[in-house]
C-alpha cells in the first residue's frame, strides 16, 4: 500500500539558510505520526512543506502518491488537507459562527446549520459562544474551535501544529483525547508536539526530528524509550512552554 | 420650518452620497488594509467619464450610469488591484500612504489631461431635477433615489460582509492570511472583489455628487474627500457608524449652506468656511474620538533604511550644491534665472519633509501649508527689506506647526495623515482666501486682494534685489537649512525620532518622551517650511494661495519620497522640479502635470523600493566618483573649463549645460572601473586600520594571515589580558580562510 503522505529527501530553506536537510518521512492512510523535537528543529516548516504554504527546495512531497511539490495551497485544502498552524488557528475578529461558516467549501453540500451542529456536537461549550468574536475566547477554547473547524470539514489529512502551546495540562488532555476521537475514525494524522507523552499515547507511529533530519522514527513505546534523555525530557512540564519559544 | 425641511432633505440626500462613498473606502480599507486616498480621485474620473458618456455623447442617463458603476469602475477596480494595490501587501504603512497618494495625483492630472479644465462643464441631477410635492415641499425625485441607493448599499454591505462567504473570507484574509488560505480562501479572490466593490461605490458617490459644482478635476476629488470624515467616525471599521457620520457630515455641510448666509455679522469671513465644512468635522472627529480607537495597523515587512549623513558627505554635497549655483547663476539668461530663483525656497520646504516623514516617520501633507504661512508673513513683515521677516516666517509657522502637533501626537499613520491634509485643505481653500480682517487693531490681509506681493530683503552690504544675488542668497539658506538637518539627524534628537520611529513601544520603555520628541521635529519642520515658504515668496515677489494649494503640496511632498525621504538630497530635487524652468522648457504648458504625472508614475514604484532613488541609485553610481580623486578632479576640471569659456563667450551658451550633463553621466562610467581596479591593487582599505592590528578588523585573516601581533592586538582591545581567546584552527595555523578551507576541502 502506498502511504498517503509521503515526504522524500526534502528540503526546505528560510532565505539563505536551509533548515530542512533531506527528510524521509511516510505515513499510511489512517494511521497518526507524531513528530518531535526541539524548538527549532524544523516540525513547523516541515508542516508548512506539506500543506503549500512553503515551497519545498529539494525533495518530494507525495500526496496519495501523486507530486504534490508546490501546490496551490488553497487547492490542497479544498481537498482535504487541513492544518491548524502554531499559535490559535481561528480568526480572532469573526465570530465563532463564522470561523466555522469559513469551512462550508468542504464537505460539499454541508450548510452552515449542519457545520455549526456538528462542531457543538464534538465540543458544547461552544454552542454558548457562537455569537462572540474567537479572538476573546480562552486559549483552550480557541483550540477546540479550531479543530472543530477542522473536523466539520472532514479532512483526508489533518496536520496538527503544537495543539497544547501555552495551555494547562488538564485542556491538553481534553484536546487529545478529541484528536484520538478523530483518528478513531480514519483520518490521516501529522502531528507536531513538544508534550511527548500526550501525542505518543495517540501516535501509530513517531519520529524524533532534530536540527532539520529526522533523528529517529519508529513505534511510539521506542521512541518514548529514547527521549529520557536531554531534550525533552519525557513527561510534560507542569506549567506553560519557557517563554521566548515560538 | 419649511426652509428647514428643505435643507434637511438636501442635507441627507448629500449624507447618502457620502456614506456610499465612505463605506467603499470603509470596505478596502478592512479587507486589503490599504487606506486609499484615491478613493474620491476615482470617483471623480467616474463623475467626468460620466459626463463623457451622457452629456457629450449623449447616451441614455441609464445607460451611461450603469456603465460607468458596473462595467467602468470594477475593471478600473481591477486594473488597479493589479498594478498598484497587491504590491503594496507588508509595505510600510507610510509607504502605502504615499502610493495611493500618487494614484491620487495621477488620476487627476489624468482628468485634466482628458478634459480640458477650461471648458466648462456640468452633469443634472437624476430625472432632470424633477420631483413631487410633499407638504409644500418639492422633493426631488433624484434625492428619493439617491437616499434608496445608500440605504441598498448600506444593507448589501452587511449581508455581504456578515453572511455571504466572500465577505466573510474577506475579513477573514485580514485577520490571518495565511489561515485563510489553509481554510480555502484565494486571497486574491478576496481583495478583487474587494477593489471592484469599492471602486464602483466611489464611482457611484462620484457621479451623484457632480451635479452639485461645476466639473473640474480637484474640486471635484476635494468633494468626495469630504466623506473620509465619515469614514473616520465610523473608525474605518464599523459601517453603522459610517452611516452615521455621514449622517452628521452631510447635514452639518448642507444646513451651514443654508443657514451661514443668514448671519449678519462677519459674512466675508464665513462665506468661506462652507465648502470646508466637513474638513472641520473631520478635524473634530480627529481630535475627540479616544486615540485607543485610532490606531493604525504595525506592518512592517520592508524595512527603510536611514543611513546617518556624515559631515564629509554634507560637505561634498554643498561644495557641489554651491559650485552648481555659482556657475547656475553667472551663466543663466536674464529670464532663465528669474525663473530658476524659486527653486531654494520649494528645495528648503521639501527638505523641511526629511526630518518629519523621513526620520520620524510621520506623514505631513500640510507642509506647504506652513509654507503659503511664512510666505504672509514675509510679505506682512518684510516690508523695507527687512530680513528679519524671514525668520519671522519661521518663528510663526514653528508656532502653527506646535499647535497642530498638539492633536496629532496621538495619531500616527492614516490619521495623522488624514489631520494635515484636512488642515492644508481648510487653509487652501478658507483661510488663505479670507479677506482682509483686523487683529488688535491692526488691519491684516492674508493674501491681499489675492496676491501677495513680496519685497526682497538686505543686509547691510549684502542686497538681494537682483536676482542673481538673491538665487546666491538662496542656495546659501538652502545649504544653511541642510546643515541644521543634518545636525538634527546626528545628534540626539536624530537618534530619538530613529527610535521612536523603529520602535514606539521600546523607545517608551526606555524612558524617552515620545511626545516631546514627536512635538520637537513637527515644530522644526514647520520652521523650516515657513522659512522655505518665505524663500519662495522672495523668489516670485508676488505669489496667489495657488503656490500653497494642497494638490501641490501633494506633487511636493511625493517628489520627496521618490527621491529618497531620508536624503537630504531629496529636497534639492523637489526645487528643481517645481521651482526651475528646467521641466518648462522642455515641456512647454503642461509642465506641471507633466511633473505630477511622472512622479506619481515614479512614486507607484515605492512598494517595491520605499527608500527611494537617492539611496538605491544615484548614490551607489557616484560612490566611485567621490572615491577617485582623478575622475574627481577631472570633472571639476572640465566644468569649470566649460563654465570659464562660457563666461568669456568663447562658446556658446548651451554648450555649458550640455556638458554638463555629459560629465555626470560619464564620470560614474569611468570611476566604477578604476575603483573594482583600485581595491584589486591595494587589496583593502587604508582608512579603519585599527593600533597594532595588520589591517581593517573584518578583514583580518581573508587575505593575509593573521599574526600573532595582530591577535594580541585584538585581546588588548577587548581588555582580554588575563583569558586568552581559543583561536580557530586556520588563525593559530597562519593560514588565511581561503587557505583553511582549501586545505580542509
Ligand atoms: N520566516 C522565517 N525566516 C527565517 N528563518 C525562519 C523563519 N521561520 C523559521 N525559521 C528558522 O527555521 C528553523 C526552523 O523553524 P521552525 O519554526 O520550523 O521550528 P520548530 O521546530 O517548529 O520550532 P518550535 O518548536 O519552536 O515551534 C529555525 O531555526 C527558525 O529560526
Ligand atoms: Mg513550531
Amino acid at each position: 500500500m502506498t502511504p498517503l503522505v509521503e515526504l522524500r529527501g526534502v528540503r526546505a530553506r528560510h532565505g539563505r539558510v536551509e533548515v530542512l536537510h533531506g527528510v524521509d518521512l511516510a505515513v499510511d492512510a489512517g494511521q497518526v505520526l507524531a513528530v518531535l523535537g526541539p524548538n527549532g528543529a524544523g516540525k513547523t516548516t516541515l508542516l508548512r512543506v506539506l500543506a503549500g504554504l512553503h515551497p519545498p527546495s529539494g525533495g518530494e512531497v507525495l500526496l496519495g502518491g501523486r507530486r504534490a511539490n508546490g501546490a496551490d495551497p488553497v487547492d490542497l485544502a479544498r481537498r482535504g488537507l487541513c492544518l491548524i498552524p502554531e499559535g490559535r488557528g481561528v480568526f480572532p475578529s469573526l465570530t465563532v459562527r463564522e470561523n466555522l461558516w469559513m469551512t462550508t467549501h468542504r464537505p460539499a453540500g454541508l450548510s452552515r446549520a449542519e457545520v455549526e451542529e456538528r462542531a457543538v456536537a464534538r465540543f458544547p461549550r461552544l454552542g454558548q459562544r457562537l455569537r462572540q468574536p474567537a479572538g476573546t475566547m480562552s486559549g483552550g477554547e480557541q483550540q477546540m474551535l479550531a479543530l472543530a473547524r477542522a473536523l466539520v470539514c472532514e479532512p483526508a489529512v489533518l496536520l496538527l501544529d503544537e495543539l497544547s502551546m501555552g495551555l494547562a495540562p488538564l485542556v491538553v488532555a481534553e484536546l487529545y483525547a478529541s484528536v484520538r476521537a478523530i483518528a478513531a475514525d480514519d483520518v490521516t494524522i501529522v502531528v507536531v508536539e513538544q508534550f511527548a507523552a500526550a501525542v505518543l499515547e495517540v501516535a501509530d507511529t513517531a519520529a524524533v526530528l532534530v536540527e532539520g533530519r529526522v533523528a529517529a522514527a519508529g513505534p511510539p513505546a521506542d521512541i518514548a524509550g529514547q527521549l529520557s534523555g536531554a531534550y525533552l525530557g519525557g513527561a510534560p512540564p507542569a506549567d506553560h512552554r519557557p517563554a521566548g519559544t515560538t | 420650518m419649511h426652509e428647514f425641511l428643505v435643507f434637511t432633505i438636501s442635507g441627507l440626500t448629500t449624507a447618502g452620497i457620502y456614506a456610499i462613498s465612505a463605506s467603499g473606502l470603509t470596505l478596502t480599507y478592512v479587507t486589503t488594509g490599504v487606506f486609499n486616498i484615491a478613493h474620491g480621485a476615482t470617483g471623480m474620473l467616474a463623475a467626468f467619464t460620466y459626463w463623457q458618456l451622457a452629456v457629450a455623447w449623449g447616451w441614455p442617463v441609464p445607460l451611461a450610469l450603469l456603465f460607468c458603476v458596473l462595467v467602468a469602475a470594477p475593471l478600473f477596480g481591477l486594473l488597479l488591484e493589479r498594478v498598484v494595490m497587491r504590491r503594496l501587501a507588508g509595505a510600510p504603512e507610510s509607504t502605502r500612504l504615499v502610493v495611493t497618494v500618487a494614484v491620487l495625483v495621477v488620476l487627476v492630472s489624468a482628468a485634466q489631461w482628458l478634459w480640458d479644465p477650461s471648458t466648462f462643464r456640468r452633469t443634472q441631477g437624476l430625472f432632470a431635477g424633477r420631483g413631487f410635492e410633499a407638504g409644500g415641499i418639492l422633493v426631488p425625485y433624484n434625492d428619493v433615489v439617491v437616499l434608496g441607493v445608500a440605504a441598498a448599499v448600506a444593507g448589501g454591505l452587511w449581508l455581504l460582509l456578515h453572511v455571504s462567504r466572500a465577505g466573510v473570507a474577506m475579513r477573514a484574509r485580514v485577520d490571518d492570511p495565511s489561515l485563510a488560505i489553509l481554510n480555502g480562501a484565494r486571497p486574491a479572490t478576496s481583495a478583487r472583489l474587494a477593489w471592484m466593490i469599492g471602486t464602483s461605490l466611489a464611482a457611484l458617490a462620484g457621479i451623484l455628487i457632480a451635479p452639485k459644482l461645476t466639473m473640474s478635476a480637484i474640486p471635484l476629488t476635494l468633494l468626495i474627500v469630504n466623506a473620509y470624515a465619515a469614514a473616520v467616525i465610523g473608525r474605518l471599521r464599523s459601517l453603522p457608524m459610517t452611516f452615521a457620520g455621514a449622517l452628521v457630515v452631510g447635514l452639518a455641510a448642507d444646513y451651514a449652506i443654508g443657514y451661514v448666509p443668514k448671519i449678519s455679522y462677519g459674512q466675508q469671513y464665513l462665506r468661506g468656511v462652507l465648502p470646508v465644512i466637513p474638513v472641520l468635522v473631520l478635524l473634530v472627529a480627529l481630535l475627540v474620538l479616544r486615540a485607543s480607537r485610532l490606531r493604525g495597523k504595525p506592518a512592517l515587512a520592508i524595512r527603510e533604511i536611514t543611513p546617518t549623513p556624515t559631515w564629509a558627505g554634507t560637505g561634498v554635497f554643498a561644495a557641489a550644491v554651491a559650485f552648481g549655483a555659482v556657475i547656475a547663476a553667472t551663466t543663466l539668461a536674464k529670464a532663465d534665472l528669474y525663473s530658476s530663483t524659486a527653486l531654494w525656497g520649494l528645495a528648503i520646504v521639501g527638505l523641511s519633509m526629511v526630518p518629519l516623514v523621513g526620520y520620524a516617520g510621520r506623514i505631513s501633507l500640510c507642509q506647504l501649508s506652513f509654507a503659503g504661512i511664512g510666505a504672509a508673513v514675509v510679505s506682512h513683515a518684510g516690508g523695507g527689506s527687512n530680513p528679519a521677516a524671514l525668520l519671522a516666517a519661521a518663528a510663526v509657522a514653528a508656532i502653527v506647526g506646535a499647535v497642530v502637533s498638539l492633536p496629532a501626537l496621538r495619531l500616527s499613520g492614516i490619521y495623522l495623515a488624514l489631520l494635515t491634509g484636512a488642515f492644508a485643505v481648510a487653509l487652501d481653500n478658507w483661510i488663505f482666501q479670507l479677506p482682509a480682517f483686523t487683529v488688535l487693531g491692526d488691519q491684516f490681509a492674508l493674501f491681499t486682494n489675492g496676491t501677495l506681493s513680496v519685497e526682497r530683503f538686505a543686509v547691510g552690504p549684502l542686497d538681494t534685489t537682483s536676482d542673481r544675488a538673491f538665487f546666491l542668497t538662496g542656495a546659501a539658506l538652502f545649504l544653511a537649512a541642510v546643515a541644521v538637518v543634518v545636525a538634527v539627524r546626528r545628534g540626539e534628537l536624530g537618534q530619538r525620532l530613529i527610535a521612536v520611529k523603529e520602535s514606539p513601544a521600546a523607545a517608551a520603555t526606555l524612558g524617552m518622551n515620545v511626545r516631546l520628541t514627536t512635538l520637537a521635529v513637527f515644530t522644526l519642520s514647520a520652521a523650516l517650511a515657513g522659512l522655505g515658504g518665505g524663500v519662495y515668496a522672495s523668489a516670485v515677489r508676488s505669489t496667489t494661495p495657488d503656490a500653497f494649494s494642497f494638490f501641490t503640496g501633494l506633487t511636493l511632498l511625493l517628489i520627496v519620497v521618490v527621491a529618497g525621504v531620508s536624503s537630504i538630497g531629496s529636497g534639492l530635487a523637489a526645487g528643481l522640479l517645481l521651482g526651475t524652468a528646467a521641466v518648462g522648457s522642455a515641456t512647454g504648458d503642461d509642465s506641471a502635470r507633466v511633473t505630477a504625472t511622472v512622479v506619481g508614475l515614479a512614486a507607484l514604484a515605492l512598494a517595491a523600493n520605499p527608500n527611494g532613488l537617492i539611496p538605491s541609485v544615484l548614490r551607489p553610481a557616484y560612490e566611485p566618483v567621490r572615491r577617485s580623486p582623478a575622475v574627481l578632479a577631472g570633472s571639476v576640471g572640465a566644468i569649470t573649463a566649460l563654465w570659464v569659456l562660457t563666461l568669456v563667450d568663447a562658446v556658446a551658451p548651451n554648450v555649458l549645460p550640455l556638458g554638463v550633463l555629459l560629465v555626470a553621466v560619464a564620470a560614474p562610467l569611468v570611476a566604477r572601473p578604476l575603483a573594482g581596479r583600485a581595491a584589486a591593487t591595494a587589496g583593502t582599505e587604508p582608512a579603519g586600520r585599527d593600533e597594532g592590528l595588520s589591517g581593517p578588523l573584518e578583514w583580518l585573516g581573508f587575505d593575509a594571515p593573521v599574526g600573532r601581533a595582530d591577535l594580541d592586538a585584538i585581546d588588548a582591545r577587548l581588555a582580554l589580558d588575563t583569558a586568552r581567546l581559543d583561536t580557530g584552527p586556520h588563525l593559530a595555523s597562519g593560514k588565511t580562510v581561503g587557505e583553511a578551507r582549501v586545505g580542509a576541502a
